[in-house]
């Protein structure tokens, strides 16, 4: 009859045996980087390359035409996008020059930061701060003209912008809240 | 109206991401993004537990980079379906389980008992061992590679990477009771291959 580990309910040979194989394995900065660029740039090859399809210059001249078709349809979005921000009409209003104002209504929430590609996604660089009315929470960010993805963070937890058109990118269903600010 | 404060606004970290500030659903917003540093920062992260769980299930540290890599692949064309509802590392894990599963169904056809000694010894460890742990970790990942995958996969989760029946079971699609039977069989067995390996 065996003593059991009281932890693990093994008998302590087999756990110490079995906390040999806790031990990590090293990787190294090399290999992190071809994992994540091998990611990145097989994203939407694999499934056409795995089922062996053959493209023939006609069906590269009607792909073409496709992309011209659907490229000239995305620019004239862009476009009105740019010339209508006001879409995201509470959560991004021009508040000056050179800088955007995001706002985001949540009247319980103890901290809100904003997250996005124009300060590296960190949570503690841009809080916002509570309106006088006690529940909007406000900040201005000085941002040139482009498009930024981004996301409140509300006590901790990601929030879209309600107020914001949704980011849609085809191939990930991005969740992020966009928004494009044109030059002055 | 407050005064604007002056803002350091930048496109990118010049020097990674702050690992004590960046949560997982931070980075899988900036990948979203098209960050490639967010996305290398969660390999970085989950990369050794996931080559840990697939080393000792598939036997060699070849196959185990393979699927794992694979696993990321299909995690990044996937980031937008990642809806925060588990931990990251929750929703990684369940692709690798599946990749593993899959790498050992090609295999099957061969022979599907591996020899998880050979990388158990490869393995570089965090510090100096004893020559009697060595050879332990060498009998135990014998043990490991005769036992069925589907025991093996389930000791592995329960016991090596240490979750719940209730997380096991919500990865592996397998009930709680099927689990913990996977698991108890597995550790008979083990004891008696232990046994075995001692009296040799």
């Amino acid at each position: 009859m065996h003593s059991h580990d009281g932890e693990t309910g093994l008998n302590p040979d087999l756990a110490r045996a079995v906390a040999s194989l806790r031990d990590l394995p090293e990787i190294d900065t090399a290999w992190v980087r071809r994992v994540a660029d091998t990611a990145m740039q097989r994203r939407t090859i694999p499934s056409i390359a795995r089922r062996g399809f053959h493209v023939t210059p006609l069906t590269a001249i009607a792909a073409s035409l496709v992309c011209v078709l659907l490229g000239s349809g995305a620019t004239a979005l862009v476009l009105r996008a740019r010339v209508e921000p006001s879409g995201a009409a509470l959560a991004a209003e021009r508040a000056g020059s050179a800088h955007v104002r995001f706002a985001i209504d949540a009247p319980a929430a103890s901290t809100v930061a904003i997250v996005g590609d124009f300060n590296g996604w960190n949570p503690t660089s841009l809080p916002l701060r509570r309106g006088a009315d006690g529940r909007t929470w406000v900040i201005d960010v000085p941002l040139a003209p482009g498009r930024y993805a981004y996301s409140f963070l509300v006590d901790g937890k990601l929030a879209r912008d309600p107020a914001a058109p949704q980011a849609r990118d085809d191939d990930f269903g991005s969740s992020n809240s966009v928004i494009m600010v044109k030059g002055s | 109206m407050s005064t604007t404060r002056a803002l350091a606004v930048t496109r990118r970290p010049v020097a990674g991401y702050n690992e004590a500030t960046m949560t997982d659903a931070l980075l899988v917003r900036a990948a979203l993004d098209g960050d490639s540093t967010a996305f290398a920062t969660l390999v970085q992260r989950h990369g050794r537990v996931c080559l840990r769980y697939a080393t000792r299930m598939l036997g060699n540290r070849e196959d185990a980079e393979d699927a794992t890599q694979e696993a990321f692949v299909r995690a990044y064309g996937a980031l937008g379906r990642f809806d925060g509802s588990v931990a990251f590392r929750t929703w990684l894990m369940t692709i690798l389980i599946n990749r593993c599963r899959t790498a050992l169904s090609r295999r099957r056809r061969d022979d599907e008992r591996v020899d998880a000694s050979a990388d158990v010894a490869t393995i570089a460890l965090a510090s100096e061992r004893q020559t009697d742990d060595m050879a332990l970790r060498d009998a135990i990942g014998q043990a490991l590679g005769r036992l069925e995958a589907v025991q093996r996969e389930a000791f592995l989760l329960k016991h090596v990477e240490q979750l719940s029946y209730e997380e096991m079971s919500a990865m592996t699609g397998v009930g709680v009771s099927a689990l913990k039977m996977r698991v108890q069989r597995a550790c008979e067995r083990l004891q008696v291959l232990l046994r075995e390996t001692d009296d040799a």
